[in-house]
């Protein structure tokens, strides 16, 4: 992803932002500001997973599946009077094999990641209705519910979270090998094989990280709800990949960034917080978002040969494994 | 009986199958069919309730689907830009426009023919089913013995080595998004007949289905191969797996689990099953 593309998005926030803002004064508001962030850091986590499975060339369409089904089971659990660690722990790690699972269909059985996750999309959300007998799971402890209503310092817990997050996958995947490989095998993975990367382990590693954060974004989600209930997230999906895509991130893979995800979720919140504060009927919201998403890939296909340098927005592409 | 509904179930999937597998041939992937379907559902429903007959509102139906399909083609062709996101767009642009047109609320209007032929039959087969194999064998010929038809597996294979052929690649590529848009109002009218209203959320989770469909026929993501005789054939057995599990006595839930499995299961039928038939090198 170049540097104007990310300029080029971060300008377009901010141009929203003003003109939102122009209009209505109330946007501005601290207390609307952090609205906006606590609205955006769900997504957020959602985004990031789907943005390491982007880039290796997947989709993951069962994240609002899997978050489903990992909130109602670890919700029963702690109504069952399980310890909240246990129900957490539990939660992640039905997540984690929710996307191991996918990762292994996608590698060893080849079945392609869109069919795999979409097949996982319904056998998770089936489950949850199994596990949950289809009713709201509600009335969490308190110490349960801080990690999703909490502040430290007048910050969102789940804010807090997903700044965590971005600052860990984000050294992870321009620091770490695991992350160089990631972009690798997402630009060409049959040169990534061939110099000796395992294509099938990072693939596998990226749904289960996924998988992981669905979970982790199911749990914020219960506790800020103080419910679980099986129907949850059967929007995210899209709603994920439309923020990814507005972030700049490549639908085929090898290209994007964290950064430019944060930017593409905040985009779309900020749309849907502003027309709800212009008092535009909400379904408008999805109108906008895909004009959004038209103009901006549209835009940049045309704004590639602007030079424009900043280094702190450099991101990480590998010239040698271009075709 | 059980096995006429089945047919008149599937005949929305089958046809959205069919355009899908056209796209898919080319090496794309159309996002937006679903919410195309509620789109025509509203725009035909709320014509039926106006004067200004029957006719006039399926072909508006037909009309506004075509015009998202030519958008779609022609921003995928010109402008070169990826499928999945172009698609994408129009699919959460249309879905919007679905809702805003009628509010959000279903339409409904005075009884005509059009409510009924969703029920009637043709020698036992449902009317619908029968005009969904009419398309499917256009389809058939226009894959077999058009140029056209080849063009489509070109465009798939190698759209370059084509294009240097001097065959114009962005016409035909604007013409299979304009037959997926088509087909898809086809299968919009064809559900608002059946359900006798219009409903802004029916197209729902349709794209991806007959992405699913495609798929286990054995058309190909990264284009070029498959038949789309095969896509059709699996809708109607998907439709038909998932009637089976409510027989055989399984709750909503579990035939969730069912369908999932299924997908899972077909596709690696499918790859045996081409590696029987074909083997590499």
């Amino acid at each position: 992803m170049r540097r104007n593309d990310i300029l080029l998005r971060f300008a377009l926030l901010i141009i929203l932002a003003i003109l939102i803002f122009l209009v209505n004064p109330n946007f501005g508001k601290p207390a609307n500001l952090i609205n906006i962030l606590r609205q955006g850091a769900l997504l957020y986590i959602l985004a990031i997973g789907m943005t390491i499975v982007i880039l290796t060339g997947g989709i993951d369409l069962s994240n609002g599946a899997v978050l489903a089904l990992s909130s109602c089971v670890a919700a029963i659990a702690m109504e069952r009077g399980l310890p909240i660690m246990v129900g957490i722990i539990i939660s992640l790690a039905i997540g984690m094999i929710c996307g191991f699972v996918n990762g292994v269909l996608v590698t060893q059985v080849k079945i392609p990641p869109f069919i795999t996750t979409f097949a996982m999309m319904y056998f998770a959300r089936g489950l949850a209705y199994i596990f949950s007998h289809g009713r709201i799971i509600y009335g969490f402890e308190k110490s349960f519910r801080f990690i999703g209503t909490g502040n430290i310092f007048g910050i969102p817990m789940p804010v807090i979270f997903s700044l965590l997050l971005l600052f860990i996958f984000y050294i992870v995947l321009e620091y770490t090998s695991f992350g160089v490989n990631i972009y690798a095998v997402g630009s060409n993975s049959e040169s990534s094989r061939l110099v000796g990367i395992n294509v099938k382990k990072v693939r596998i590693i990226a749904y289960l990280l996924s998988g992981f954060l669905s979970a982790f974004a199911g749990l914020i989600y219960t506790a800020r709800l103080n419910a679980a209930e099986p129907v949850v997230g059967a929007s995210f999906p899209l709603d994920a990949i439309a923020a990814v895509i507005i972030g700049g991130t490549s639908i085929v893979g090898g290209e994007g960034n964290l950064f430019g995800s944060a930017i593409g979720v905040l985009i779309c919140t900020v749309i849907i917080n502003g027309m709800n504060l212009m008092g535009i009927s909400s379904l408008w919201q999805q109108f906008v978002i895909g004009s959004i998403i038209l103009i901006i890939i549209t835009t940049q296909t045309y704004t590639k040969s602007a030079k424009i340098n900043i280094p702190i927005l450099r991101s990480r592409k590998i010239e040698s494994f271009e075709k | 009986m059980n096995l006429k509904n089945i047919l008149l179930h599937s005949s929305a999937l089958a046809i959205l199958a069919l355009g899908m597998s056209l796209v898919m041939l080319t090496n794309g992937i159309d996002l937006s069919v679903g919410s195309l379907v509620s789109l025509v559902s509203i725009v035909t429903a709320g014509l039926l309730g106006s004067k200004f007959g029957v006719l006039f509102a399926i072909f508006s139906g037909i009309l506004t689907a075509s015009f998202f399909g030519i958008f779609s083609g022609i921003i995928i062709s010109r402008i070169k830009l990826p499928p999945f996101i172009v698609t994408l767009g129009t699919m959460v642009i249309t879905a919007s426009l679905a809702l805003v047109l009628c509010g959000g609320e279903t339409l409904y209007w005075e009884k005509n023919w059009f409510n009924t032929i969703a029920l009637k039959y043709f020698f036992g087969v449902p009317i619908l089913f029968c005009i969904v194999s009419i398309f499917f064998i256009l389809i058939m010929l226009l894959i077999h013995y058009t140029s056209f038809g080849s063009y489509i597996y070109g465009i798939g294979s190698n759209e370059e080595a084509l294009r240097l052929c001097g065959v114009k690649v962005k016409l035909y590529k604007t013409l299979v998004y304009l037959l997926s848009g088509c087909f898809a109002s086809v299968a919009g009218i064809m559900l608002t007949s059946r359900i006798a209203s219009g409903n802004p959320i029916i197209g729902m989770g349709y794209e991806f289905e007959a992405i699913a469909a495609a798929a286990i026929g054995g058309i190909s993501f990264i284009g070029g191969k498959g038949n789309p005789a095969f896509a059709f054939l699996s809708a109607v057995t998907i439709t038909m797996l998932t009637n089976g599990l409510g027989l055989m006595g399984f709750t909503t839930p579990w035939q969730y689990c069912g369908i999932g499995a299924i997908l899972v299961f077909g596709m690696f039928l499918n790859r045996i099953l081409a590696k029987v038939s074909l083997p590499e090198r």
